[in-house]
């Protein structure tokens, strides 16, 4: 098992080195430079200059990228040149909440859809799965901000039950916080559980077809053993990779969530950063979601060898 | 082929996708005909008036006709969903044949872009083009284009792997049938596929992802109609006309919808073996 | 009633509906079966020889589409007219089911030993320890070395003949008093099946279990059965002891099924049998077998002949083995 978490670390590591080259340099295409933000309407071509220099945005660009890399190595992703505040304990201070947000979507998706994608595959063909089909193909279509939207104007706007957004720490108490994420958690999590359905209910179909399900039965199982011992653990195995690709969909839709219910977090800050041009912070904050994703991803691929023992022993 | 429509035809959810995808494309193409009002002509005596006779769908904060705006908007979703999807799928699957098909360092090399691409979420990568590019309809398209090439070529190349080595290729070869030859004759009808399933659902994609980066005030210009940007404006103005945020909502999801069911259903009738029974 | 009689089949019927026809895939089907006795149930594939077994285990027979009729006794009780639950209590616990294919029927994700450990975990409510120890005694039982260490392994880690082998152990776990084994070394390497047949003929004389042995090949019915039953379309044509089987075969088809079996030190010719097993499905009067038998003549055409006893313990169904013919 070590020896497959380090094989899966490995594997990470180019990926890594891609996306920080791919942000760094995509972010040198931005047209306008921090400098020329800085200044706005009092742009004068001595102190841009000056400030250029400062900020080592006169050295060669491989330069600056492995200057950038080299401090990135060492935890320093520069400082906000908007805000002045170091980019990594900006990050830190968002990272919380975005991760809640997901990981809260993610968990309550699965808990609902796993369930009921077994049952829609063990009442294949019935009319509660052809229902079933139908609502997770609305589910993976209905977008997640207009369903925020939505939520909002119900639960907020018309029956002043729940918050229209802002978030509560934890500090202020779990049923707070709970309650300031409930609806970013529908709106997120929506699709996540239209996809985990979907798959867990074609995945389910295959695996009772195995003869090990009829040896199963014919061991004297009964059904429900046979469904949720010997069906589903393996059911599991390919249902695992989707829930793998729904994180990176998780990490994405959040920038939009969070726009939405105007929670603090990582993709806020990655649009503050974009409308005002800082450099520092958009490259941060992308090379942070993208190795959180990989993070993310190498839990999953634990888990998977976890649930299916060929991979390990590979 | 035939088979294959035979197939799709039991599928009901497939069925009524395509109807409304031709729906949704007569609308687009007779939107100045079936448009009930100009919608770019504010008006400040009608503004936020709810749905009537008149405005069926109500009429927004410039007073313009909701109903109007949506269906202008059909030309705006189906445009960036066959530009972008067009640009991946050429792109793409250009880029993922020559992989699978040359292996060496090139595939090395294409596939690390690919690995790279997909380990960013694809809406980000998108906010990012688009921060870089500035946001207009065309730069729009080729962001949500460069977001969706990867997918195409993976598959392109998966599928060009799995049949390079097959025997009916190497008899191909055995004959002396030019290299260029076998891949357009040989390897690109086999491979069609599972690209037309991918066609479909990314068009479901690229139509939310306009929708999603337009909300954000990242994609086409703010007066511009699209379904995307309508939504955006009602977040300041719902709580006194709910109708500004329901209606284009519906339009999106049911366009997403309809992709997304004619791609399943596209899929299960082009491969019978994955067929769920739906 | 013979105290020794174990199972006690009488005119079963198991028959698929669909909308456009009737699959008769098992037809008036009757044997029995002693205590510590190997049956061989023979036939070509699509004779109905493994939904016998589906419809004994009850695997069958749920659905509307499947149609199951006639009794089963067993050990007194039929089973045909048992409930899910009552049959579940029965299978794998006093019927244990070695099946065709031990590639596939080991379960990939959980150890070899909790799967065999199940079984007692299911039917003796025996605790996890316990269970675990019976699990070990099973795979040694059925010739696994270093059993404590395989036990903790999952099923890619096993080879063919010992997948078998602990498919067995999975049957044997429940300690039946008979075991259904259905062509269980079809998948196998011929030198693993010998072994595997060996160790069936060894564990039925350690447990005196009655053994219902489903086999397209005759070779291992020489080597383990005491009594034969040859299948064809879904009916019994012939039953008999191995050896009178053997060397007085009466049915046209047993006779087939022989001279286009390959014997060790003959230069004989092997003589294919001409045609297909008819369709199950549109079936006409008179013998199954006429379209391809050398001696058909009228009487086959309209009157299905019955099993009927020729000498002690043979019983035929053909128009001729009354009148014993030796010209074949």
């Amino acid at each position: 098992m070590g020896k497959y978490i380090l094989h899966r670390l490995i594997i990470a590591v180019p990926i890594l080195i891609g996306i920080s080259i791919l942000t760094f340099f995509l972010i040198r295409l931005v047209p306008g430079d921090t400098v020329t933000a800085i200044l706005g309407t009092n742009y004068d071509p001595k102190l841009a200059h000056k400030l250029r220099s400062e900020m080592g945005l006169d050295q060669p660009v491989i330069l600056q990228y492995l200057i950038w890399i080299g401090h990135v190595f060492m935890g320093d992703f520069g400082t906000s040149s908007f805000t002045g505040q170091p980019v990594l304990s900006a990050l830190m201070e968002r990272l919380p909440i975005t991760l809640e947000l997901a990981l809260l979507s993610l968990v309550v998706a699965l808990i609902i859809a796993i369930p009921l994608g077994v049952l829609a595959a063990y009442k294949h063909g019935t009319r509660a799965d052809y229902a079933s089909g139908t609502f997770g193909m609305f589910g993976i279509s209905v977008p997640n901000f207009w369903l925020g939207t939505l939520l909002i104007l119900i639960f907020s706007l018309h029956l002043h039950l729940l918050p229209s957004g802002g978030y509560q720490p934890l500090s202020k108490g779990i049923g707070e916080n709970l309650r300031s994420l409930l609806m970013p958690v529908i709106a997120l999590g929506t699709a996540v559980a239209a996809v985990t359905m979907r798959s867990t209910r074609s995945a389910m179909l295959d695996v009772l077809n195995e003869d090990y399900i009829k040896m199963a039965k014919a061991k004297g199982a009964s059904n429900a053993r046979i469904i949720w011992k010997h069906g589903l653990r393996n059911a599991l195995v390919p249902v695992m990779t989707v829930v793998g690709i729904q994180i990176g969909y998780l990490l994405g839709g959040s920038v939009i969530i969070e726009q939405v219910f105007a929670l603090p977090g990582m993709g806020r800050l990655a649009l503050q950063a974009i409308s005002n041009r800082d450099y520092s912070l958009l490259q941060g904050t992308i090379l942070f979601v993208a190795v959180t994703f990989i993070m993310i991803n190498l839990i999953i691929d634990v888990i998977y060898g976890w649930i299916n023992p060929s991979i390990r022993y590979k | 082929m035939l088979k294959v429509w035979n197939r799709y035809r039991h599928n009901l959810l497939a069925v009524s996708g395509l109807v409304f995808i031709l729906l949704l494309i007569v609308i687009a193409i007779f939107a100045r005909q079936i448009a009930p009002h100009n919608p770019y002509t504010m008006s400040t005596a009608a503004r936020l008036t709810g749905p009537s006779s008149s405005h069926w769908f109500g009429t927004d904060q410039f007073g313009r006709d909701i109903l109007s705006r949506i269906i202008y908007g059909s030309r705006i979703s189906l445009q960036v969903g066959i530009i972008a999807v067009g640009v991946s799928f050429i792109v793409g699957t250009v880029m993922g044949v020559i992989a699978g098909y040359s292996g060496g360092w090139v595939d090395s090399l294409i596939s690390r872009i690919t690995d790279v691409l997909f380990a960013l979420p694809d809406i980000l990568l998108a906010l990012v083009i688009m921060a870089i590019l500035g946001p207009s309809l065309n730069n729009l398209m080729l962001a949500i284009g460069i977001v969706y090439t990867p997918i195409f070529s993976r598959i392109a190349r998966g599928a060009v792997l799995n049949i390079r080595d097959s025997l009916y290729i190497e008899a191909a070869y055995s004959m002396g049938v030019k290299k260029i030859k076998i891949l357009w004759h040989h390897i690109l009808p086999n491979i069609l596929s599972p690209l037309i399933v991918q066609v479909t659902l990314s068009f479901a994609f690229a139509i939310l992802s306009e929708a999603a980066l337009s909300f954000l005030g990242l994609g086409v210009s703010p007066d511009t109609p699209s379904w995307g940007i309508m939504l955006s404006s009602a977040k300041d103005w719902m709580e006194l006309a709910w109708w500004t945020a329901v209606f284009p909502g519906i339009a999106i999801t049911l366009a997403v919808f309809s992709f997304n069911s004619v791609g399943d259903g596209l899929r299960d009738a082009l491969d019978p073996r994955t067929g769920t029974g739906n | 009633m013979n105290d020794d009689l174990l199972l006690d089949v009488r005119h079963l019927k198991a028959y698929f509906r669909s909308k456009q026809r009737t699959v008769k895939a098992v037809d008036d089907l009757s044997f029995t079966l002693k205590k510590g006795e190997i049956l061989g149930l023979v036939g070509e594939s699509g004779c109905g020889k493994s939904t016998t077994t589906k419809a004994l285990l009850r695997l069958i027979g749920n659905q509307k589409k499947e149609y199951l009729e006639g009794e089963a006794f067993f050990e007194g009780e039929d089973l045909i007219k048992k409930s899910d639950k009552q049959m579940q209590k029965i299978r794998g616990n006093k019927i244990g089911f070695i099946a065709q294919n031990p590639m596939s029927s080991l379960n990939p994700v959980f150890t070899i030993g909790n799967q065999i450990a199940e079984v007692p975990q299911m039917h003796q409510r025996a605790a996890k320890n316990k269970a675990w120890s019976i699990a070990l005694k099973m795979l040694q039982k059925v010739g696994i070395s270093d059993h404590e260490t395989r036990a903790k392994q999952y099923a890619h880690q096993f080879s063919g003949g010992m997948k078998q082998r602990a498919v067995i152990a999975m049957a044997l776990a429940g300690n039946p008093s008979l075991l259904i084994a259905d062509e269980p070394t079809t998948a196998l390497d011929v030198t693993i099946q010998a072994q595997i047949l060996d160790l069936m003929v060894k564990l039925r004389d350690e447990t005196q279990a009655g053994v219902l042995l489903i086999t397209h090949d005759l070779g291992v019915v020489a080597e383990v059965c005491d009594r034969v039953a040859v299948m064809y379309a879904g009916k019994i044509v012939e039953q008999a002891p191995v050896d009178e089987l053997f060397h007085h075969p009466q049915h046209p088809y047993t006779k087939g099924l022989l001279a286009s079996m390959p014997k060790i030190g003959s230069r004989k010719k092997l003589i294919p049998i001409s045609g297909h097993p008819p369709n199950l499905y549109e079936m006409h009067g008179g013998c199954l077998f006429q379209e391809r038998c050398p001696f058909a003549f009228d009487r086959c055409k309209n009157v299905e002949p019955p099993l009927h006893k020729i000498a002690e313990n043979h019983q035929s169904a053909c128009h001729l083995s009354s009148e014993r013919m030796n010209s074949f």
